[in-house]
């Protein structure tokens, strides 16, 4: 089992805080996401994004509106919500103490 | 030249070929079969169409109006497999193309690595199960269609029960992933023949003893049967020649084939009307429990009752079965197995002639038949007892 099988589980649990910070940033569209995803470990493709966008919309972690686009119909641009952005703090918390814990740990 | 076909993503026309377009339909009927249990699945799916269009326009120009069958697949590709809410498996990361291409072709041909049996509707003519029979075996529908037909002349019409238990049985397939597992692996009736051939060569080449049981069954099997034989022959010389004749034995005998001839179809129609008695007072027992205000002991269970009603329903047949036996035998050892065939189909006809007259003039069981056969397709009839035969049987009595 290499690394990258090894991580599957924790980068896929990974991928909603990754989805997170990144609307956090931008008023975002789906390709956008993609395309910033696609140069990391985290890169994942369409059938996977719009199921997990779709659940976070229904937790109440993030909203769409439509724009138009130059090109084609118009798109969704996501933006998170007050309580998106409070599960964004929380969770970047919680990320830093299990890095602290990993740095520590066998010291 | 290839065939295009002419589709529309989230309300934009595309035109794609055909093989494109068969991907396609997989792929997004297994995004539909995975999203199932999802409360956002119709807007999910509008935006992966969106998304698949998008993609479908990087191909297209002003001098290329067609998606080609490969760019569809790379498209697919591009997308991934939808995970649904309870799909497992590691969706975000293996960002290697190649673990990509590896698990979209997983999701559009794991399929394909079984084969099931399924009932198949595209083409069928009642409910699927021969269609899909064909499909497993790889055989031509025509020919399992004659066989069915065939093995209901000659079980008395059994087989149409077991063709009802199947429609219930045997699943139907209803998404394409599912339609190609109905067809399966290249293996078929002609594999199957072979395989056959084989072990039958292997049992030959066995052990002597093996050989010398064989024969000795053989020998006994053929003993057997010519006893029977000679059973028959006496019987059918007792029942020709038996009775005293009257006056002139040729005339006589010529005289009782007719009468036993005119008896064949009379005795299908009886035993016609005993095969609707018995449908009728099955699903009454089935659905309320009681046959017209009878009810059997409670602690005696369904499966029972039903044994019961079938062991009555073969005791009151009997006499017509031995009716229509010396019938068939009267006329000749030769002519009695044509005997036996009309028999059968007289007596289907009649049962068929029945329901079809009933499906038109009485409006209460077209009803109910349509309701039975809506719900067989839908796979609603999961218990005894279900609703519509309630609704049925409270309008009827």
């Amino acid at each position: 089992m290499s690394v990258n099988e090894k991580f599957g589980p924790i980068r896929k649990g990974l991928l909603e805080f990754l989805i997170l910070k990144i609307i956090a940033a931008d008023k975002v569209y789906v390709a956008d996401m993609l395309k910033k995803l696609a140069a990391t470990e985290f890169a994942t493709q369409e059938g996977t994004l719009y199921p997990l966008l779709s659940r976070m919309r229904r937790e109440g972690l993030l909203q769409y509106e439509w724009q138009e686009s130059e090109a084609g119909p118009p798109r969704k641009y996501y933006e998170l919500t007050a309580q998106g952005r409070a599960e964004l703090d929380e969770l970047n918390d919680y990320w830093k103490e299990i890095n602290k814990t990993i740095q520590q740990l066998g010291k | 030249m290839r065939k295009v076909l002419t589709i529309s993503l989230n309300g934009n026309a595309y035109q794609i070929e055909e093989g494109g377009y068969d991907a396609l339909q997989a792929y997004l009927e297994s995004a539909q079969a995975r999203l199932h249990d999802d409360p956002d699945r119709a807007e999910i799916l509008a935006d992966l169409e969106q998304a698949i269009a998008e993609k479908c326009n990087r191909f297209l120009s002003a001098h290329k109006s067609v998606v080609s069958a490969e760019e569809i697949q790379q498209v697919l590709t591009e997308m991934g497999p939808v995970n649904g809410q309870s799909a497992d498996g590691a969706p975000g990361g293996a960002p290697s193309a190649s673990g990509a291409q590896e698990r979209a072709q997983a999701g559009a041909s794991d399929s394909t690595t079984a084969r099931r049996l399924y009932q198949i509707r595209e083409g069928a003519v009642i409910s699927g199960v021969c269609n899909g029979i064909a499909a497993y075996f790889n055989l031509d529908v025509a020919i399992v269609r004659l066989i069915f037909v065939a093995l209901a002349i000659l079980t008395w019409g059994a087989w149409i029960l077991a063709y009802i238990v199947m429609m219930f049985v045997i699943p139907y397939a209803s998404t394409s992933e599912e339609r190609a597992a109905a067809h399966g692996q290249p293996f078929d009736a002609q594999h199957l023949i072979e395989e056959a051939k084989k072990q039958y060569a292997s049992f030959k080449a066995g052990a002597k003893w093996r050989q010398q049981w064989r024969r000795e069954a053989r020998a006994e099997r053929r003993a057997w049967r010519r006893e029977w034989r000679r059973g028959r022959r006496e019987m059918r010389d007792h029942m020709r020649y038996g009775y005293p004749p009257p006056i002139d034995p040729e005339d006589t005998s010529y005289a009782g084939r007719v009468l036993l001839g005119v008896m064949v179809p009379i005795a299908a129609l009886c035993n016609a009307v005993l095969i609707i008695a018995f449908l009728v007072i099955l699903a009454r027992l089935v659905t309320h429990g009681t046959v017209f205000g009878w009810a059997p002991p409670a602690d005696v269970p369904l499966w029972a009752d039903i044994l019961i009603l079938f062991v009555l329903m073969q005791v009151c047949t009997a006499p017509l079965r031995a009716t229509r036996h010396y019938a068939y035998y009267a006329h000749g050892p030769s002519a009695n197995v044509w005997f036996a065939i009309w028999g059968s189909i007289l007596w289907i006809g009649f049962v068929i002639a029945f329901f079809w007259i009933a499906y038109h003039y009485w409006p209460d069981l077209a009803q109910f038949l349509q309701d039975l056969v809506d719900s067989i397709r839908n796979h609603r009839v999961h218990a005894p007892g279900s609703s519509i035969f309630f609704s049925f049987w409270q309008r009827v009595g």
